[in-house]
């Protein structure tokens, strides 16, 4: 069962993944090239405590976090995270 | 107390609203307090080990060493049977937070810019914390609510809502089902008629925060931007669902 949430859901899982509340930061799509907080990206949870992130210009996928009880594991194939997230 | 760390909270209160929806407040020892508008993560896990985590508003904010939380049962939910229909006073429940710096209002940072808040069902949730910092804080910005619900039955905080509506706060109730007997308009939806009757005016620049199910929240954004508000200054919160 998936439902569509928004970028606000990630605040925990990625909780333990960035030093910063990772929601509140920019992220520019790599699809359309909106720039916008991660709180804005439209959201799917699975079941299996996987989050898929989706721009919500052009629907890319920017980020996939899977929760496991060793921690989160992310990926980000659509976004550039910026600002405090910037690498 | 780290946000990332999952904490343990016993429930202290747990006061019913309506059949499907019950408030929890519950202690939580060593709780450096959250914004309001913040969020949990609530994990449940099963007997087998299976664990299901949902994320919930808190209803409440600063730094008391409790935290209340307002939950709508979903007929086909994980976790909201169980927070809703069997978690009892004295049980202990497992979460993670505060998360979320994106959905908040803060006296002291927003100041005195007018703020339109928008709910619907336990959208009102957030938007609850919200309203309660305003009054908690002395804080003379104007806020307004608009607040949908079904029916009046399923409207949450309804008596303390009543006592806080003043020169500062004003509250408006949308009956999208069914309307009190003496209601002067039928039961209907957040139309751009009604926001447009309802919300602070376009001038004032209000910061609007809009909060409920996930066609809820589109619609009414939607529409807030047609009638010319800008998309930067409107922040939203999807719970999903409808």
């Amino acid at each position: 069962m998936s439902a569509e949430l928004d970028g606000n859901v990630l605040a925990g899982v990625l909780s333990g993944s960035f030093d910063v509340d990772p929601t509140i930061e920019l992220g520019r799509c790599l699809g359309c090239g909106d720039v916008s907080p991660l709180a804005m990206a439209m959201v799917w949870v699975k079941k299996n405590h996987s989050f898929i992130v989706r721009c919500h210009v052009c629907d890319e996928v920017l980020m996939i976090a899977i929760e496991k009880p060793s921690g989160a594991t992310v990926t980000t194939p659509g976004v550039e995270l910026l600002g405090a997230l910037g690498g | 107390m780290v946000t990332s760390d999952w904490k343990t909270g016993k429930v202290a209160e747990a006061t019913s609203f309506s059949p499907t929806a019950r408030s929890l407040v519950i202690d939580v020892p060593g709780w450096e307090g959250n914004l309001a508008g913040q969020h949990v993560d609530v994990r449940l896990t099963a007997a087998d080990g299976y664990t299901a985590v949902r994320s919930y508003s808190i209803a409440s904010s600063g730094s008391a060493q409790r935290i209340e939380l307002a939950i709508d049962e979903l007929p086909d939910g994980e976790v909201s049977p169980y927070l809703v229909e069997t978690i009892q006073v004295g049980d202990e429940l497992e979460f993670r937070g505060p998360l979320g710096r994106w959905f908040v209002w803060q006296h002291d940072v927003d100041k005195q810019r007018p703020v339109q808040l928008i709910g619907g069902g336990s959208g009102v949730v957030p938007l609850m914390a919200m309203v309660r910092a305003h009054a908690a804080s002395g804080s003379t910005a104007k806020f307004r609510m608009l607040y949908s619900v079904r029916t009046p039955a399923d409207v949450y905080f309804a008596a303390e809502l009543a006592t806080l509506a003043d020169e500062h706060f004003e509250l408006t109730f949308v009956y999208t089902r069914e309307a009190p007997a003496d209601w002067p308009t039928p039961p209907g939806r957040v139309t751009k008629a009604v926001l447009e009757q309802h919300v602070q005016p376009l001038a004032d620049a209000p910061l609007t925060f809009i909060c409920g199910p996930t066609g809820f929240v589109e619609a009414v954004a939607n529409s807030l931007v047609e009638l010319g508000y800008p998309a930067a200054d409107i922040k939203t919160e999807r719970f999903g669902g409808a």
